[in-house]
């Protein structure tokens, strides 16, 4: 399966959903991470200049890719920062732990494509599942 | 669901709809708002009157459309004792807001400087994604901001001290508590003081005409008292300060609800107790983020008025910029009403809803304790707003509360297929509406025909009594993040 992601219109009119994929739960995190990003901005003129390193240890999985998106988004405002590259790895056992990086570059007004800011993550109607074929989610977005 | 007409402004879902209701739920609203609801907002409001502690009714408003936890409109009070403090009652923005400001200016006076005026206001007020606030703050002073809110503002030069008295609950709610604000959130919001953000939120040029002018009475004591008076309104609220302590806090309620031995089906309806710990924490925790809101209008105010002040060559105060009031409409607040013969203290959440006090009230600002307390309902870019007075009678049924907008109708991507931020410029210029945006596809997503008619909500909590109109502000020109 390819990775990937697409949204929804139909969940949250005021805000914007997505539901992503991919083989593996790195491909999917990746996936969830782009389509965030894509609601802010044209990922592809995003450059990965700067890298910052990411870990984060908890108790399941649906907490993991929360706290995940939850990350990129602090990242985003603290750093002003775009993030078009995620390199990560998750181990998934009793506890979740994800480490790795994400890269990006500074937020320019005369070069990016600026689009709606995303206020935060939801739980409503998050779901992170495996299916037969890799990994599924589905995300809310407060914009 | 089943909804029982009660009156032709009040429809009730009685306990017996869901299991485990507490109180039955009423939504106000005219049978064609009601009618146009989506069914999100009758399942999220009978999901509130689950919650412990609940009294009463959990009230839907007018403008009420489908929210994360409770439905945006949605209004709950609960008992401090046995009740719970929910951040899906408050939302991820917190005290996100409206302020209104009015000028001795008229449409005549401003309109051959329109363009210059706006180009200044859009140059000096940092908006959309990515802005950097030009206040800069160390972590002490921020955590002085915390606490004081408005009044950090005055104190630290950005406005006047008249200004406190004209800002619901003098700018700055009690209770706040930096030392509960994680280091993540002091981060995310100690470089975006005074930045507009983006999605909805938005800096408007309004005119007040003679023909839109209900009651000419309470208008004046409000400061409109000359043709075609322009004002400005401010749509903001406490940025990515307030969006990192309610994710923070979601997070943390899910882990700890069932020590508590609390199950809610939705996540985002995540709560604990009031006197536990963790509903301490997050109540100090969601004051500083209401404070920083207040702070953030505060510092905008402060911009537009320079702004104004280098176009006209005169000083706000001889151009009349006086704050007319600031409504926080996503925030819980500790209030008394009279429950079954008895003043009782209650939390109130209101998550898209304006608190809304009638004459007499002794929170009410003393200038307009005649009148009842401002109520500021923002429109869409392309759609009026509205100046209302709050009543006893909102008092008496809704915990003192109204609604606060038009509500979203359509998803922003249909919005987009129909609407391309440019021709929408364009489109608005003709009708004389000017605009300057950071983003096109974000103007676009925010066009009036994605939201309800704000004139028919208006006129519902009119009719039903939970606010009275007072006056109509048409847009002139406007700011998008």
């Amino acid at each position: 399966m390819k990775p990937g992601y697409r949204y929804i219109d139909e969940i949250a009119p005021a805000d914007q959903a997505f539901e992503a994929w991919g083989a593996s739960l790195e491909e999917l995190f990746c996936s969830c991470a782009k389509a965030t990003f894509e609601v802010m901005t044209d990922l592809s003129k995003v450059e990965p200049e700067k890298s910052f390193a990411i870990e984060i240890e908890t108790e399941t999985l649906d907490e993991l890719l929360y706290l995940f998106l939850s990350e990129i988004i602090y990242l985003k405002d603290t750093e002003r920062s775009f993030y078009s590259e995620f390199d990560l790895r998750i181990e998934a056992g009793n506890e979740f732990r994800l480490s790795g990086k994400v890269s990006g570059e500074k937020i320019d007004s005369e070069r990016h494509v600026l689009k709606t800011d995303v206020k935060a993550v939801t739980y409503h109607q998050f779901q992170v599942k495996k299916r037969k074929d890799g990994y599924y989610a589905r995300v809310v977005l407060d914009l | 669901m089943k909804k029982i007409k009660i009156s032709d402004h009040i429809w009730e879902i009685p306990t017996t709809e869901k299991e485990g209701m507490r109180v039955p739920a009423r939504i106000y609203g005219s049978q064609s708002l009601i009618e146009s609801m989506d069914e999100g907002v009758f399942e999220q409001v009978t999901n509130v009157a689950k919650l412990p502690g609940i009294r009463k009714y959990a009230f839907c408003m007018p403008d009420g459309h489908w929210g994360y936890g409770f439905p945006i409109g949605g209004v709950a009070a609960f008992s401090l004792e046995e009740g719970v403090i929910s951040p899906g009652g408050i939302g991820f923005d917190i005290n996100c807001g409206v302020r209104l400001l009015k000028t001795d200016l008229t449409l005549e006076e401003v309109e051959p400087k329109k363009r210059e005026l706006l180009d200044l206001l859009f140059r000096i007020i940092p908006a959309g994604v990515g802005a950097k606030g030009f206040v800069r703050l160390t972590n002490e002073k921020f955590r002085e901001l915390m606490v004081n809110g408005a009044g950090w503002c005055v104190e630290n030069g950005y406005g006047e001290p008249e200004d406190l008295g004209r800002i619901e609950q003098g700018g700055k709610l009690p209770g706040a508590k930096p030392e509960k604000v994680s280091k993540k959130a002091f981060q995310r919001g100690m470089n975006q003081l005074g930045t507009l953000g983006s999605g909805n939120h938005y800096l408007e040029l309004q005119v007040v005409k003679p023909e839109n002018i209900y009651d000419g009475e309470k208008a004046r004591v409000l400061g409109f008292d000359k043709p075609n008076q322009i004002t400005v309104m401010i749509h903001c609220g406490s940025r990515g300060f307030g969006h990192q302590v309610a994710t923070d806090y979601l997070f943390e309620f899910n882990r700890v609800m069932p020590k508590y031995g609390l199950f809610t089906e939705d996540k985002e309806l995540a709560c604990a107790p009031y006197t536990s710990v963790e509903g301490q924490d997050y109540h100090g925790a969601m004051a500083c983020a209401a404070n920083n809101a207040f702070a953030n209008r505060q510092v905008i105010t402060h911009r537009v008025r320079e702004g104004f002040s280098r176009i006209f060559g005169k000083s706000p105060k001889d151009l009349g910029m006086e704050i007319v009031y600031d409504v926080a409409h996503n925030i819980a607040k500790i209030e008394a009403y009279e429950l079954d013969g008895k003043k009782e203290k209650l939390l109130v959440h209101r998550k898209g809803a304006t608190r809304s006090f009638g004459s007499g009230h002794p929170d009410v600002p003393e200038r307009y304790r005649s009148i009842g307390q401002p109520v500021i309902v923002g429109g869409s870019m392309e759609s009026p707003s509205y100046l209302l007075v709050g009543t006893t009678r909102a008092e008496e049924e809704t915990f003192g509360s109204t609604c606060h907008g038009a509500g979203r109708t359509m998803s922003r991507s249909k919005a987009k297929k129909m609407v391309r931020g440019h021709d929408l410029k364009r489109t608005m210029e003709e009708h004389g509406i000017l605009v300057r945006a950071v983003s096109m596809p974000g103007l676009a997503e925010e066009a009036g025909v994605a939201y309800k008619n704000i004139s028919e909500v208006v006129e519902a909590v009119d009719s039903a009594g939970l606010s009275k109109k007072v006056l109509q502000l048409l847009p002139i020109a406007n700011i998008k993040g």
